[in-house]
């Protein structure tokens, strides 16, 4: 298996859209980038992705969550490993932080980070989800 | 005996005399009338302990002056003096009041016995009229007392329950049916039934039960009438001086405006560390790039990210300079140095410190202010920070070769200032939103301008200290145009 990954960041952040592309294709990966809830959608559709990074809070406050439901619920896309970073932290007030398996599945996603996201612990990450996930028997509801 | 006043009414010179004599020999101060008359006038005046009434005078009989007496002091004692031959008129006068009958001619002795029996008597009225209206001065009191008492209750806003060891409704304040959101409440009723509110009924049940000095609080969410509420119920037992437990006293505190209060600042101070710490990581995000050496050594990309950074912190700077003017704003009786202000100087300082942020924008700045001496009563600093925040936005939501202009003109007892720009408009659903802390309009093209969603806050803040207001009107893709009107100074 290639060790050159496919991998969508969603992000309405320039900034960390950047950084972010810019750590990830200075180690040899192919990096799209999206904006909003829509592109990130359309780009996940037309593209062979390896890891898609979402950003929680975009036009919404859970606009990355609603995201990642649509990618698992799409025949497409529900294979795609999904990683949501977020600027918020509960130091901030936020009070949520995935811990079980139910939390996971309620948020539909492989991993949840909190930004800032170095740059070894982003190629980590890229490591430790950049395989396309089982699909497991029969459509997803 | 301490020394009694004593009245003689007789027409007979040596029966007064005689009375005086054998009477004030007993200590008595004794005084003497002729008739009735000037008897009852002399009772009237000065009042007596005791009256000896001879029944047949000339003037006022006896048993008209005893009438009078009994008129005027219901415990006046009279002793009726009177000839053998008069003796069932002497049994008449007791039976109409006169406390005995002496009959004539009686020894000193007789007039003594008499005299200090009658003393006596009327001492036991006396004390009993004074016991009487001492009782009756204790009734008025406490019912007074009762009264004010209830009033402070009535006026304490915390509401009060008091529950009688039956687990009974026993008193409450119009606080408690405020807070409740009922009209009333019955009397005697179960506390447990007639509350309309489980939780309060139980801690007061429990500290019934509990039967400890202790005072138990706990915070209590209500819903009356589709209002949310909370109240902080503390409840203590009470008891009698004999230790026996009478019942509870709940005091219910309105936390509701507290509660909200906390709320607020919680989510302000979340929303500020998340708008603290956004470009913060933005600026280390790059810094980890280009110290990791991420940028494989291309300075074109290493000078993009160096820009963004400058842009990031000076947005950051932006947003302390505008979170300090707002808890300036904030500080209550902040003093405003409130002076007539040239509108023409501030508006080109303020340009004048634009025109390079204008040309590396490619937006050309423009002002027209109505008389060159048009002034406003203002804060000189807070006018420039207000026009400061308004051109800064409309540079920067602007477009490529737009126009940024500065109107100003005296309108009535105000003046109007206003900033328009040629940029991308405001979604009309936004404009309400717009001057809410960190509130910022999201679009495709408003992702990519750094801002702090403060500034606009901040006008607002400042124009309405000012007693001024401020109008926003935009059309979309075509420009907004923001408004203030400030009062004018002179005229």
């Amino acid at each position: 298996m290639s060790t050159r990954k496919t991998i969508l960041i969603v992000d309405d952040d320039v900034d960390w859209l950047s950084a972010a592309q810019a750590i990830l294709e200075a180690a040899g990966h192919r990096v799209l980038i999206a904006e909003d809830e829509t592109s990130g959608m359309a780009a996940a559709r037309s593209e062979h992705l390896d890891l898609i990074v979402l950003d929680l809070m975009m036009e919404e406050t859970d606009s990355g969550v609603r995201l990642a439901h649509r990618l698992r619920a799409s025949p497409e896309t529900q294979h795609i490993p999904i990683i949501i970073v977020t600027g918020v932290r509960a130091a901030t007030g936020f009070e949520f932080s995935p811990e079980t398996a139910a939390d996971y599945a309620w948020i539909a996603a492989d991993a949840w980070v909190e930004k800032p996201v170095r740059p070894g612990e982003l190629l980590a990450l890229v490591v430790q989800f950049g395989e396309q996930r089982p699909v497991q028997g029969g459509e997803p509801q | 005996m301490s020394k009694r006043r004593i009245l003689v009414v007789d027409d007979e010179n040596g029966i007064r005399e005689g009375c005086r004599r054998v009477l004030t020999a007993e200590g008595h101060d004794v005084e003497v009338a002729e008739d009735g008359r000037p008897g009852l006038d002399m009772y009237r005046s000065d009042g007596y302990d005791l009256v000896l009434v001879d029944l047949h005078m000339p003037g006022m009989s006896g048993m008209e002056l005893l009438n009078a007496l009994r008129e005027r002091d219901r415990e006046a004692v009279a002793v009726v003096i009177t000839a053998y031959a008069s003796l069932d008129t002497a049994v008449e006068a007791t039976k109409r009041g006169a406390y005995d009958y002496l009959a004539k001619p009686f020894t000193p002795d007789e007039l003594a016995a008499v005299v200090s029996r009658a003393l006596e008597h009327r001492r036991l009225l006396v004390e009993g009229r004074d016991l009487r209206e001492q009782r009756q001065r204790d009734l008025l009191a406490l019912a007074g007392e009762q009264s004010r008492l209830r009033t402070v209750i009535d006026c304490v806003s915390d509401g009060l329950l008091v529950m009688n060891r039956e687990g009974q409704l026993a008193l409450f304040n119009p606080a408690a049916l405020r807070l409740l959101g009922v009209p009333e409440l019955p009397l005697q009723a179960p506390v447990s039934e007639c509350l309309g509110c489980p939780e309060l009924a139980e801690l007061m049940e429990r500290a019934l039960v509990s039967k400890t000095t202790g005072r138990a609080s706990q915070e209590i969410p209500l819903n009356s009438g589709g209002q949310e509420s909370v109240v902080l119920a503390t409840v203590a037992p009470v008891a009698d001086e004999a230790g026996e437990w009478l019942g509870v006293v709940a005091v219910l505190r309105d936390l509701t405006a507290a509660k909200e209060i906390q709320r607020l600042k919680a989510s302000f101070v979340s929303m500020v560390s998340h708008e603290l710490r956004a470009p913060l990581a933005a600026v280390r995000g790059y810094l980890d790039v280009i110290l990791g050496g991420f940028t494989s050594g291309d300075p074109e990309k290493e000078r993009k990210m160096q820009e963004r950074m400058r842009l990031r912190t000076d947005a950051l700077l932006a947003l302390v300079d505008d979170l300090l003017t707002m808890s300036r704003l904030e500080q209550v009786n902040q003093s405003h140095t409130l002076e007539p202000v040239s509108v023409e100087d501030a508006v080109s300082d303020v340009l004048h410190l634009f025109e390079a942020e204008a040309e590396m924008n490619g937006v050309s700045l423009h002002a027209k202010v109505g008389p060159e001496s048009l002034t406003v009563m203002a804060d000189g600093e807070e006018l420039r920070r207000v026009l400061t925040n308004l051109i800064s936005n409309a540079i920067k939501y602007n477009r490529e070769s737009g126009s940024v202009t500065v109107d100003a003109e005296p309108v009535g007892a105000t003046v109007r200032i206003s900033v328009t720009d040629t940029g991308m408009g405001i979604p009309a659903e936004c404009v309400p939103k717009l001057g809410q802390e960190f509130y910022r309009v999201k679009t495709a093209r408003t992702r990519h301008i750094v801002g702090t969603g403060l500034g606009l806050s901040v006008v607002k803040r400042i124009v309405e200290a000012h007693h001024g207001r401020l109008e926003v009107a935009s059309q979309q893709g075509e420009g907004s145009t923001f408004t203030v009107f400030l009062p004018r100074s002179g005229n």
